[in-house]
């Protein structure tokens, strides 16, 4: 594929050669494939889910108490909850509300994260390290889930109020990961020659040190990912989340453990579905390390 | 006051606060540097050499002391040096992987002094490739990354990328001993050629002695943040005076027998520099010092002119004391 | 009295990377006599270390051995198994290498880390010292390796010393295990020039009185001279020249080495030479003569196509150029 694009133009040679390699050091681990095939596999069937899902109206309200708590079949592989909605169809559902989560908080809060570790790092020592590692220390003593929790129960609780409360507490990870790489970078004497050259601090901050940073914030993102949705789902399941009939895994995890373990098929297999969406992002995000990991000899 | 000296470096102090207390990297320090000629910094770690060299490219601002470049104070640190003298002096670091971005390519490298001071205006192009055939690269390597490079040839986009702006004077922080031999050779010869070409004046950092006596036109040797002695070359490699600069001498690995002729014989090394922490008192060369007195330990010498332009910090020639 | 203590023969060790196969050594051969002490002279990414590294069994996971016959004592070391080897490691070849910072661990004692060599050392030896019988032995080698106070020592972390007493820390370690041959892997590179003076000089001390055979790696030439009975040169994976010390420095034969010793500034001054032009060649790619040919001023149509063999120039003097012999 990469040739073809090299053919049209789309892709210069050198590009080309650079996502060559790249690919190179993902696929040496089988599981990075992995993981990066099962994000791919969730990505897709969220986007295309009222075409794949054998039962798209299931996914919001809907009810059909003849067909309620059936065990899983050939009609309903995974069977169908206490309205009587197919369980599939509301996973893969689910998938959008998970992913679109995961998505919003870092695209949210990648960008100001990583501006304020940059600005820090740079001004090592200095007061706007001090001003700005101070507030970010105050929001990592917090812990994560109780000021989720504050937040949503004081506000009203949806899924909004729920990714903002996600947001707040997670913008210090990503200054405290620049922080450091900034703060180092900052010595190295490349960074010195472009201030003996007379460069300008915001080229020093973002031509030369913030894409040394790159790799280390796409791996985290990745992981991240995973974390915003298990935080996502606990919210959804404490009930400050997602609020039903919307097909959350959180929801439908806690909405089904009421009628566990007889009717198991409505909590179990969103359970997996969380943990397989997980596992995916673990997967990648590992492989994206190991592409951007400094060549071992 | 002479004309004919770019820098001068007058009771140079950089004293670094740490937690444990405070390292005094240069110590009271005086030197000069001529128009056109190279001057070379020998030290071994920790001896503040490097320093040196930063804080006169302004990296770090001086504790105390003046820096005077072609008669102006220049002791602000970088940030406070206007674009015009960053324009003059200059810097090449030791080793070339770091010194270059890993993530920007060499003609992003080569073309940021040109876009910082408007040398250009507009496409940098026909100039990068100009600087890239002036070190004797392929115009090709624009669009390549320094990790694609050999060490002798980043170290080549290195000194490009310092020619850019056209600078009178360049610190050459041991700029080849990252490098092989064989590829040194070919550096320090460039370097040669466009100082002659260019008019430049270098400071030359280094702790290899050998290479010193071919390209230094007068020497100072540097021992825990003090110079020790300071001569021509000549004077330097045929009448070393003190005893640090004798077991440096000493120590180098030669090749050839006349080299090892001209080696102290008498001398042999001893001892460890001590940490920057603990320097001793007195003469902080004492404890490794094979003809120490008794007032070496107590007192701190005083810097003495032995001959014209012969410098050395060390009680054995002190006379009036004698 | 020349007994072959190692005998290496047609090393070939290539690496798999992206993008093909790196081919670096290219039928390397060596030997090392009793009590003999071999230089091994060439630049950064020549092949020095991975040969060390093949000749104890000690290659990274990407390495591919296609061809070797390495001889230690007549055993050979290709066909050892994994006690085999430890023993071999444990108790007859040790190495030192170029950073003594990396090669202790921050987080333990030096009385930790030098008990634990003493220990196995000895145990493949047969001996079961007790843990007063194992500090008696450290102290001695450290005394050995001229650390003062070595009680103290012991009860050091590594970031307590300094770089050229870690050094000697690692000699004395290397010490205990090395009854046979000491391979030194650029032991003075990373110390200032006064310090890299003092340790050679021990090491050289150390092995004349055990009568231990020693490899010495250097890029650094001078370093060697004043060290070695015999040197080996090294240029791109190929042991290009070989000879005893004192005719390698005053008639060197090889175009390589003589471009390298020219290339050395001089004490006595006088400028220096141009050094030698063009690059090391490309492993994906060696060329399939000499692989000095890209940046040999003798280069001949014969260099492009055969690979030149070891001669004898007379003297025991050896080497790889069409120049000479034939």
């Amino acid at each position: 594929m990469l040739e073809k694009l090299k053919e049209l133009g789309v892709l210069s040679p050198r590009k080309a050669e650079d996502y060559k390699k790249a690919w190179y050091k993902f696929s040496r681990n089988p599981l990075s494939i992995a993981g990066l095939a099962i994000v791919i596999l969730v990505v897709a069937l969220a986007i295309l889910a009222p075409y794949v899902t054998p039962y798209p109206h299931h996914a919001g309200f809907f009810v059909d108490y003849d067909n309620a708590n059936q065990p899983p079949s050939l009609a309903h592989p995974f069977g169908t909850d206490q309205f009587g909605r197919d369980v599939l169809t509301r996973i893969i559902f689910g998938f959008r509300y998970s992913l679109m989560m995961a998505a919003t908080v870092l695209a949210i809060v990648t960008p100001p994260g990583v501006i304020l570790g940059l600005i820090a790092g740079y001004y090592r020592d200095r007061w706007p390290d001090i001003v700005i590692m101070r507030v970010a220390d105050i929001f990592v003593a917090v812990p994560p889930l109780v000021l989720a929790l504050a937040i949503c129960s004081v506000l009203e609780p949806n899924i909004f109020n729920a990714m903002m409360a996600v947001s707040l507490m997670w913008w210090p990870w990503y200054t405290r990961l620049v922080y450091g790489m900034a703060s180092s970078l900052r010595m190295e004497p490349f960074v010195q020659a472009a201030e003996i050259v007379g460069a300008s601090k915001f080229h020093i901050m973002f031509k030369e040190i913030l894409p040394n940073c790159l790799g280390a914030i796409l791996t985290k993102v990745t992981l991240d990912a995973a974390w915003v949705i298990i935080l996502g789902s606990a919210l959804s399941f404490v009930g400050l989340g997602a609020q039903p009939p919307t097909p959350d895994l959180g929801t439908m995890l806690s909405d089904g453990a009421k009628y566990m373990p007889g009717i198991w098929w409505i909590t179990v297999f969103p359970a997996i579905a969380i943990a397989v969406i997980v596992l995916g992002f673990n997967l990648l995000g590992d492989g994206i390390r190991d592409v951007f990991a400094a060549e071992a000899h | 006051m002479s004309n004919d000296n770019i820098l001068e470096v007058i009771n140079l102090k950089k004293y670094f606060k740490v937690s444990k207390g405070t390292i005094k990297a240069v110590d009271d320090i005086s030197f000069t540097v001529k128009y056109g000629e190279t001057f070379g910094l020998v030290g071994e770690s920790g001896s503040g050499k490097s320093t040196t060299g930063h804080v006169i490219v302004g990296l770090y601002a001086p504790t105390s002391g003046r820096i005077l470049f072609e008669g102006a104070d220049i002791s602000a640190g970088v940030e406070r040096r206007p674009l015009s003298l960053k324009k003059k002096i200059q810097m090449v670091f030791q080793d070339p992987a770091t010194s270059l971005n890993p993530k920007r390519t060499i003609k992003q490298i080569i073309e940021l002094p040109l876009k910082v001071h408007d040398i250009c205006h507009g496409d940098t192009s026909q100039k990068v490739a100009e600087l890239l055939q002036m070190v004797e690269l392929p115009v090709e390597y624009m669009d390549r990354y320094p990790t694609e490079l050999g060490g002798g040839e980043k170290q080549m986009v290195a000194i490009a990328r310092a020619l850019a702006v056209n600078p009178s004077f360049i610190i050459l922080d041991e700029p080849t001993s990252a490098l092989d031999v064989s590829i040194q050779a070919k550096i320090i010869n460039m370097l040669m050629r466009f100082q002659k070409e260019f008019n430049l004046s270098y400071l030359f950092i280094t702790h290899n002695l050998s290479l010193m006596r071919n390209v230094a036109s007068r020497v100072a040797i540097m021992y825990l943040g003090k110079i020790v002695e300071l001569a021509s070359t000549e004077e330097f490699f045929y009448n070393p005076l003190h005893p640090y600069t004798k077991m440096l001498l000493s120590s180098i690995p030669v090749i050839t027998d006349e080299e090892e002729a001209m080696k102290p014989k008498k001398i042999i090394s001893t001892g460890e520099i001590p940490g920057a922490l603990n320097v001793p008192p007195g003469c902080s060369f004492h404890p490794r010092c094979p003809e120490r007195l008794e007032i070496c330990d107590k007192v701190e010498p005083f810097m003495l002119e032995i001959s014209s332009g012969h410098l050395v910090k060390c009680h054995l020639y002190d006379f009036t004391k004698a | 009295m020349n007994n072959t203590l190692l005998n290496v023969k047609e090393l070939q060790v290539h690496f798999k990377v992206y993008g093909g196969i790196l081919k670096v050594l290219n039928d390397v051969t060596l030997t090392v006599n009793e009590k003999e002490k071999v230089g091994l002279i060439g630049e950064s990414g020549c092949g020095k270390t991975t040969t060390m590294k093949a000749i104890i069994r000690i290659l990274p996971w990407n390495a591919i051995v296609p061809k070797a016959k390495i001889y230690f004592k007549g055993k050979d070391v290709m066909k050892m198994n994994d006690s085999e080897l430890k023993k071999l490691r444990r108790s007859s070849i040790s190495m030192i290498f170029q950073d003594p910072t990396a090669a202790l661990n921050p987080v333990f004692k030096i009385r930790d880390q030098i008990f634990d060599v003493v220990k196995y050392a000895n145990l493949e030896m047969g001996k079961n010292l007790s843990k007063k019988e194992i500090e008696e032995e450290a102290i001695r080698l450290l005394r050995e390796a001229a650390l003062p106070e070595p009680e103290r020592i012991l009860d050091s972390y590594p970031f307590q010393l300094s770089g050229g007493m870690r050094q000697r820390v690692c000699i004395a370690m290397a010490l205990a295990s090395a009854r046979e041959l000491l391979i030194a892997d650029e032991p003075g590179t990373s110390l200032d020039v006064t310090i890299e003076d003092q340790i050679l000089r021990l090491l050289k001390q150390i092995v004349e009185e055990r009568r231990t055979s020693i490899i010495l790696i250097s890029h650094a030439l001078g370093a060697v001279k004043g060290f070695v009975d015999r040197v080996y040169v090294m240029y791109a994976g190929c042991i290009v020249e070989s000879a005893r010390t004192f005719d390698l420095f005053h008639e060197p034969l090889h175009p390589y080495t003589k471009g390298l010793l020219a290339a050395v500034p001089k004490l006595t001054g006088g400028g220096i030479p141009e050094g030698i032009k063009g690059r090391v060649p490309d492993y994906m790619n060696p060329p399939l003569g000499c692989r000095f040919i890209t940046r040999c001023v003798h280069a001949m149509p014969i260099c492009e196509r055969k690979q030149p063999r070891m001669v004898n120039a007379g003297n025991n003097h050896e080497v790889a150029c069409f120049l000479y012999g034939e």
